[in-house]
């Protein structure tokens, strides 16, 4: 029982095994710049923003759906919050508040649609991304200047040397991943995802509990945009554009099913950090970067891979073969 | 007169142009076993599901304890006492025992100024009520999954024991099983009985539920043809109507 | 001659695909006189050019080329020579500036734009085209697409692994995405030559910081105007009209009166795109191209440049 216990644990966190690996890997050709706190504090602190845009999507896909909008939604919410802080001089903390909520309003809307008028979740955010993208250059093309510094501090601030935006990703993990495992709501979101049919037999709303992934998702995309901003000191219209691929990428990597009901937001930083070791330590090599994008998509796939094998392993574990 | 627990008067459903259920009378009383029969296609399902509130009648009424109701979600029913269990278990495969048996009446405790689960309560009262129903479920942690068919049963009919019920259904509750789950099926059935809980079940095997039911229902083209108590009927009077419609 | 212009949109490649699944034949039915198209992709409306060709409606393109031989005129700033002309000016700065001084040695970060786009590749080839003559020099390459995050993570992890001199944007945003690197390191801009493409406000902005030392600014005010004026010469008094490979057309060969726009007469300011010589692109068909502005400390207030008198609302 203990092995099989350890085997179990083995197989749910090989996320962090690969990790290591590839963090080594990089370390052996690339020693004095990677192997190095420094390295290390800058991998964490710019996959925080692409870290938020991988909750989003997991929130989403644990609860049997997809979001295409997340990064339109980032770029959106993030765009009309500068405008309006910037024009009416809003201080920077409701600025912070604001976002948040645009993002949730976004991911409502697409909530509604899939969980309460039942739309395929592909086709409706396929559509809100694009509406959400184009809407951001009407409320503006080009950047937005001169944003109050509390703004900018989750995505640009350190505190004692530290970036700000890396303690806000790991706190928001654990928050998240409390909440998925101990409240109803989590508890919920995955059966939803797992069999939605079943579990609205059992007498759980289950269109409330789409629409309210929806909105988590907008949310935390909404924090996405926030540190997006931060990290660049401007907001741009472009902003997290062309995000979400890698979004989805980093979720399953982290071995979260797109089929739904399974998977750990944990893992899914896991899978985040992993993107993050990948792009730095590429970039560090300096090769065509044609070349680097093709070698991100075999990594990718080799992590897909082991992750899938990680499935297999952990279902024949858990049926007592191994 | 005796007032019945549940009352449907003139229920029918159709799918778009499909007729399923043409005016169907029906009522149960408080700890009555009713046995729904028919062949395939003959509405039984459809009955239930409208009772259990998977979809609401496409005209009828619905009487409980003579007031009359709507049972628009699966919700509408649980809240009644109406536990249902569906001939295909209705469980989540990823998820665990205990987590399948408290699904949507998950237990909470305090911490702090939020309600958390608790997980160890539910466990706990998962593995005692897997044990009571001699069901081979090594831990209640297990993911549903894995379970064979009579297992998923057993689970499924768990859930319904556990919570306060007024009536319980069971769609072919035995079709999966062992001659052992069988058995355990029939036990379940009659305890409901002991403590006067409604019972509707639906199953092809005329001569193993004969001697449980109290009355039988039978079904054909989305009509009831038949309603009789046991002690005026037989196994071969039952057969040979099945096999007339 | 009156004219009504109907503007739409030809931005993102989606944009591109989903006009042409809607077989064009719309446009026609407004009643469209010609056509001043400003691609994305140089490829993509090949087969909306030949269509308008049959007919009989006149294309002219404006910022990008589309590479059909049934383009009137393209009306735009050559890539491949701003590419050039920024390589020529770290090349400078090399030379003078760096040790060894007189001698062209040191490491240089390109942060490109979107590969495959024809803005992109264009910028791209003439910059490593100068860059290609002096072997001491080392060209680190990555792709920044547009954007100014990306940029900004890129050129902060090459910043940390490599010794750079020189920084080369492909756009504006990209730049400002490496002078953030470069303050996120705890270092100073000042302390690298930092050259882009495009003048925007906030390059303007960097640029009186010492931030950025030098960009090369497009007279984008005048593409469209430029295109529809000679799409009205055409109209009016046929290809006679039109600028020829082998001419410079000035200043005084366009007639075009002065309006205020957001305050500014841009007509005023004619050096900003003439003269422009015409040549024959491999297309088939005639390329005036514009002048451009090399913008640094000495002249980054200058009024006429766009983002000087566009800097709300653009």
């Amino acid at each position: 029982m203990n092995s099989k216990k350890l085997k179990l644990f083995f197989v749910d966190n090989m996320i962090w095994v690969i990790l290591l690996g590839v963090f080594l890997f990089f370390g052996i050709i690339k020693p004095r710049t990677f192997l190095t706190f420094q390295n290390v504090h800058f991998i964490l602190y710019v996959s925080s923003m692409m870290g938020f845009l991988v909750f989003a999507e997991t929130i989403c896909l644990l609860s049997g759906n997809f979001d295409l909008s997340i990064g339109e939604i980032a770029g959106f919410s993030a765009m009309v919050t500068a405008v309006i802080t910037v024009k009416s001089g809003l201080p920077g903390y409701l600025g912070i508040i604001l976002v948040v909520l645009i993002g949730g309003l976004c991911g409502a809307f697409n909530g509604l649609l899939v969980g309460k008028i039942r739309l395929n979740p592909f086709l409706v955010t396929l559509g809100t991304s694009i509406m959400f993208d184009w809407l951001t250059m009407v409320v503006r093309r080009g950047s937005v200047l001169g944003l109050p510094a509390v703004y900018l501090a989750p995505g640009g601030a350190r505190v004692f040397g530290v970036y700000l935006a890396i303690f806000i990703l790991l706190g928001f993990a654990i928050l998240l991943a409390f909440v998925l495992a101990k409240t109803i709501w989590g508890s919920n979101l995955y059966s939803v995802g797992g069999n939605i049919e079943a579990t609205r037999r059992c007498g759980i709303n289950t269109d409330k509990v789409v629409f309210s992934a929806f909105v988590v998702a907008g949310m935390l995309a909404g924090i996405s945009g926030l540190l997006y901003t931060g990290y660049m000191g401007v907001a741009t219209s472009n902003l997290a554009d062309g995000t979400v691929f890698m979004a989805f990428a980093g979720a399953v990597i982290g071995g979260v099913s797109l089929t739904g009901g399974r998977g750990s937001i944990l893992n899914a930083l896991g899978g985040t950090l992993l993107l993050g070791i990948i792009e730095a330590g590429l970039t560090m090599m300096a090769i065509d970067p044609a070349w680097q994008g093709t070698f991100t998509g075999v990594l990718v796939l080799v992590a897909i891979l082991l992750n899938q094998s990680r499935q297999i392993l952990r279902d024949r574990i858990l049926m007592g073969e191994m | 007169m005796e007032i019945p627990l549940i009352k449907m008067e003139d229920i029918h459903k159709w799918f778009d142009r499909t007729y399923a259920l043409r005016g169907v009378n029906f009522e149960i009383y408080k700890g009555e076993v009713v046995g729904l029969i028919g062949s395939n296609g003959a509405g039984k399902s459809t009955l239930i599901k409208i009772l259990s509130g998977v979809f609401p009648p496409s005209k009828g009424r619905i009487f409980y304890h003579d007031e009359e109701i709507e049972i628009k979600t699966p919700k509408d029913a649980i809240d009644l006492g109406i536990e249902t269990v569906h001939q295909d278990y209705s469980l989540v495969g990823e998820r665990n025992v205990a987590q399948n048996i408290f699904l949507g009446r998950e237990l909470v405790r305090s911490a702090g100024f939020i309600k958390v689960l608790d997980t160890q309560k539910m466990e706990e009262v998962a593995s005692q009520k897997v044990r009571e129903l001699g069901l081979n479920i090594s831990s209640p942690t297990q993911e549903v999954r894995f379970l064979s068919g009579g297992e998923r049963q057993g689970i499924a009919i768990a859930r319904a024991m556990l919570f306060k019920a007024t009536l319980v259904i069971l769609d072919e509750p035995t079709t999966a099983l062992s001659v052992k789950g069988c058995r355990q099926v029939l036990d379940f059935i009659s305890q409901l009985k002991k403590n006067d809980i409604a019972c509707i079940f639906i199953d092809h095997n005329i001569g193993r539920i004969f001697p449980l039911a109290d009355r039988f229902v039978v079904m054909s083209h989305g009509q009831i043809i038949e309603n009789v108590l046991r002690e005026d009927t037989s196994v071969e009077e039952i057969e040979d109507l099945l096999v007339s419609c | 001659m009156k004219i009504t212009v109907i503007s739409v949109l030809l931005w993102k490649l989606e944009t591109i695909l989903l006009l042409k699944s809607l077989k064009l034949d719309e446009w026609w039915i407004w009643g469209v006189d010609g056509l001043v198209i400003g691609a994305v992709e140089s490829t993509a409306l090949i087969p909306a050019v030949e269509y308008a060709k049959e007919h009989n409606v006149p294309v002219i393109t404006a910022n990008v080329d589309i590479y059909s031989p049934d383009v009137l005129l393209y009306i735009g700033f050559l890539g491949f020579e701003s590419g050039k002309i920024l390589a020529e000016e770290i090349v400078k700065y090399l030379r003078d500036e760096v040790e060894p001084i007189g001698e062209v040695k040191g490491t240089v970060l390109e942060i490109r734009g979107t590969m495959g786009s024809a803005t992109g590749e264009d910028r791209h080839n003439g910059f490593v085209s100068v860059l290609d003559e002096y072997p001491e020099v080392r060209a680190i390459t990555v792709v920044g697409d547009w954007d100014m995050a990306q940029a900004k993570t890129a050129a902060e992890t090459v910043l940390r692994a490599y010794e750079v001199d020189t920084i080369y944007g492909d756009n504006g945003p990209m730049a400002m995405g490496a002078v953030g690197a470069i303050e996120a390191l705890g270092k100073n801009p000042q302390d690298y030559f930092v050259a882009t493409i495009d003048a925007l406000p906030e390059v303007l902005e960097a640029i009186g910081e010492g931030k950025i030392d030098v960009a090369l600014d497009q007279p984008c005010p005048f593409y469209t105007p430029l295109a529809v004026y000679y799409l009205v010469e055409f109209l009016e008094k046929g290809e006679e009209a039109l600028p020829k490979p082998g001419d410079i057309v000035t200043a005084e060969d366009v007639n075009i009166e002065g309006k205020i726009h957001q305050g500014v007469d841009i007509w005023a300011h004619d050096e900003m795109w003439a003269p422009a010589p015409v040549v024959e692109t491999e297309y088939g068909h005639p390329w005036m191209q514009t002048r451009g502005i090399l913008v640094t400390k000495d002249n980054y207030t200058l009024e006429s440049l766009w983002a000087n008198f566009e800097l709300e609302e653009w």
